[in-house]
């Protein structure tokens, strides 16, 4: 029997599993019809990828505006942001898990990243890992990581 | 996102992951989130803030496992949600891709194609699906950044070769070839 097309497109962006693929490779070793159809892909494949190709986007001024803001975060002078985002954290394992769950994973003077760290192992093992990101992306949101005092981020 | 039990914070080497990290991925990010945005800053944003995070993870000591498309869902998710707040308007993330393509600087992420795309009846999560494959995401990463199944990504994607084979035959005449029709459609169209 002859592979679909979506079986033959799968097969061409090496996604059709290994058992799939071999099979996939026998069939078409033996089918003209099929190797005919999986090179016309390939090359409608290419066609579009070139039809799409942009130039080239300069982001090496963003590359400096996220390590001057890692640096800032590293040497505790993103102040705010990280106590907000300590804020955060403490707000959703207190919705999730109740007021003592805060004291679990808390002490003080705990680092920002050490208490994410700790809030997305238990969002992760309770949740789930789908939830456990939702979660955390909304404690993210609208989060301003720019470096205070003339630095500028970007 | 997993976390090596037991582990420390790594620090050592984020960096440089990091660094590494934005050669291969950044130009692929800007392009998907300026089309996504149609607006350069906030493209830019998407980025540095897509980074930054992935920093703030690997800090607390998670481990990524894809880390490219962690990238391209985070700074996804961050163009929705501020196209979101700014438009203040209770509308369907659907209508928030309806023109995953950004109009008015064609010249600067080669978005003809996308918007042709899009003239020739491919829904957005079709175009989405074709873009993030023209950035070499495997189904998988894809079915991450779209929130869907892998297997869903594959039959989205063959469903959108199937439509533009279809207008590509149907211009034959007219057109040269698969890129070149699905540019003339929405040359055609506009």
């Amino acid at each position: 029997m002859h592979p679909r097309r979506a079986t033959l497109l799968a097969f061409c962006d090496g996604e059709a599993g290994a058992d799939r693929s071999r099979r996939i490779a026998k069939h078409l070793s033996k089918c003209k019809k099929c190797h005919g159809q999986l090179r016309r892909i390939h090359g409608e494949k290419e066609e579009l990828s070139a039809g799409s190709a942009a130039p080239p986007m300069d982001g090496r001024q963003d590359l400096a505006g996220v390590l001057s803001a890692m640096a800032a975060w590293r040497e505790d002078r993103a102040g705010e942001a990280a106590s907000e985002l300590r804020n955060r954290l403490q707000w959703q394992i207190e919705t999730y898990f109740g007021f003592p769950a805060v004291s679990v994973v808390e002490r003080p003077g705990i680092r920002a990243e050490e208490l994410l760290g700790k809030a997305s192992e238990i969002l992760d093992v309770f949740l789930g890992p789908n939830a456990a990101q939702a979660v955390t992306e909304d404690v993210f949101r609208g989060l301003d990581w720019a470096v205070p005092a003339g630095e500028s981020c970007r | 996102m997993d976390r090596i039990p037991g582990s420390p914070p790594l620090t050592v080497g984020i960096e440089q992951e990091i660094a590494d990290l934005y050669e291969r991925e950044a130009g692929g990010i800007l392009r998907y989130a300026g089309a996504l945005a149609d607006n350069l800053e906030m493209a830019h944003d998407a980025l540095q803030e897509a980074f930054f995070r992935f920093f703030l993870c690997r800090s607390a000591g998670q481990r990524i496992r894809s880390p490219k498309g962690w990238l391209f869902r985070v700074a996804r998710n961050y163009v929705l949600d501020q196209k979101k707040r700014a438009s203040r308007n209770e509308v369907g993330m659907d209508s928030l891709l309806d023109f995953p393509g950004p109009a008015h600087h064609p010249e600067e992420s080669g978005s003809d194609l996308f918007e042709g795309l899009l003239h020739i009846g491919l829904s957005p999560r079709e175009i989405e699906c074709v873009r993030l494959r023209t950035e070499d995401l495997r189904y998988e990463e894809i079915a991450g950044v779209l929130g869907l199944r892998a297997g869903t990504v594959g039959a989205l994607l063959a469903r959108a070769h199937g439509k533009i084979r279809r207008a590509v035959s149907e211009r034959a005449h007219k057109n040269g070839g698969f890129a070149h029709a699905v540019a003339g459609e929405r040359r055609y169209a506009s």
